[in-house]
């Protein structure tokens, strides 16, 4: 009887901490590379992360899926956006996959990595969030849920989530904030946009461009947009169109984007 | 080698899987049923691991019967495939199953649906999917086409579309199939598409 209710109501809380040995169980994947190469973690953790490619070459646990996104702040107001592609490896599943997550009006998080990770942090993320409006009954500050966020991936530091988090929000006096952190919790924070993902290298290079302080939220959106549309069409494991949020402390505007749909 | 799949069409949704038990380069028997009738108006079809596949799916199936015991309402299939998922992220850390699930159930609110869940707990809902070798083809055949509300006999066409393909460009293709179906009358076998069948022992 406890089996049944425990296992269903908490979902993925308080495990053991053996990290992936599952990878080895797959037929289709066996053998487990060890060498180090890029990744938004510290070498030293990367060892048992690479999983087989049916071309032969190793490929980080991170980009099993594919995904990018960014984060960018204007003037009193913050876009976040994200591709829609849920692939495995060179696989597309569906183009059609959620990777930004609405916390409240104010705060959206966007998740990318390992895809069942980003699902399970999120559900995670959300109890925690709705159990602080029933205490303190008012939303989380941004900087409060980065640091929450921060908690809970630091939590599994030796077998962590392999999801690289996006924040952004609004703070005090509708400031925008946004961050970044590694799959283990360490926070990145910038004035003017973060990124993440598998198309992160292209996506660093079409912001720094691009990216104009103070912009007003069409301009915003408009700049984003063409960031993201520009970075995923160099990268195979992200892409299928674009899904981005523009928030001001009035409205939050949602669009789908129409790419490269190949 | 396993191929499953199904899709979504105007008010029931389909699967179809291999039926063959293959061991290394040895197949056991090819009239193996993949496909579980979860409960009233659920199927689940599974592939990975044989002793996984019924252990997980049969866990699955006895908890939700349970939970319809317990509270006198029966699980939707979102709420189903959903606490799928959960026990395949929980596992996942710990004693990982190898199964691919794909959910399809029909419920009076949502209408049909189909479910995508891997080995590693990714959920996602769509209108077609599949999994193992055969994905390769069925996937390719049901993005050319596929369409939204498509007619039983439409869907039914493109399941044998996807099974053509399967047995002429497969080098591993699995001789047999199962389809099944579901929709507002409840989940059931629909037909078997076989060329191969199970020979009887004849008496010396």
């Amino acid at each position: 009887m406890g089996r049944l209710i425990n296992a269903n109501d908490k979902v993925n809380d308080h495990q053991a901490n053996e990290s992936c040995a599952f990878f080895n169980l797959s037929p289709l994947h066996s053998g487990l590379h060890f060498s180090a190469g890029r990744s938004p973690i510290p070498a030293k953790l990367d060892a048992a992360r690479r999983i087989d490619t049916p071309a032969g070459s190793p490929m980080s646990i991170f980009e099993y899926n594919g995904s990018a996104l960014i984060a960018m702040v204007g003037k009193n107001c913050f876009a976040i956006a994200s591709d829609r592609r849920l692939g495995v490896q060179l696989q597309t599943i569906a183009t059609d996959f959620q990777k930004i997550y609405k916390v409240h009006d104010k705060l959206f998080l966007g998740l990318s990595g390992l895809a069942t990770d980003a699902q399970t942090l999120y559900q995670r993320l959300v109890f925690r969030h709705k159990l602080y409006q029933l205490r303190e009954e008012r939303d989380m500050k941004p900087e409060t849920f980065a640091n929450l966020v921060s908690s809970i991936l630091y939590e599994k530091r030796f077998g962590p989530y392999f999801c690289q988090p996006v924040i952004a929000g609004l703070g005090d006096e509708d400031k925008p904030f946004i961050c970044t952190m590694d799959s283990i919790g360490a926070k990145e924070l910038a004035k003017d946009f973060v990124v993440a993902g598998t198309a992160s290298e292209s996506l660093y290079g079409a912001c720094e461009s691009m990216f104009k302080p103070d912009m007003e939220p069409e301009e915003l959106f408009e700049t984003i947009s063409q960031a993201l549309l520009s970075s995923v069409d160099r990268d195979c494991l992200s892409g299928w169109g674009g899904h981005v949020y523009v928030v001001t402390s009035t409205e939050i505007r949602e669009r789908i984007l129409k790419g490269r749909m190949d | 080698m396993e191929c499953v799949f199904g899709l979504v069409g105007d008010g029931f949704a389909i699967v179809a899987a291999d039926t063959s038990a293959v061991h290394s380069i040895l197949v056991h028997k090819s009239n193996e049923d993949k496909i579980m009738v979860l409960d009233s108006h659920k199927l689940v079809a599974a592939s990975g691991e044989p002793g996984d596949r019924v252990q997980f799916t049969e866990y699955i199936q006895k908890n939700v019967a349970l939970y319809q015991f317990r509270n006198g309402i029966p699980l939707t299939t979102p709420a189903a495939a959903n606490f799928t998922r959960g026990e395949l992220a929980t596992a996942l850390r710990k004693n990982p199953y190898f199964v691919n699930i794909l959910m399809a159930g029909y419920d009076k609110e949502i209408g049909p649906s189909l479910y995508f869940i891997d080995y590693i707990a990714t959920l996602h809902k769509v209108d077609k999917g599949a999994f193992g070798y055969g994905s390769y083809f069925s996937l390719s055949i049901m993005d050319r086409h596929y369409h939204s509300g498509m007619s039983l006999e439409e869907a039914i066409g493109l399941v044998d579309k996807c099974i053509m393909e399967i047995r002429s460009r497969l080098v591993v293709a699995p001789p047999n199939f199962v389809i099944k179906i579901v929709d507002k009358d409840g989940a059931r076998e629909y037909a078997w598409r076989e060329s191969l069948k199970d020979v009887s022992v004849t008496s010396a």
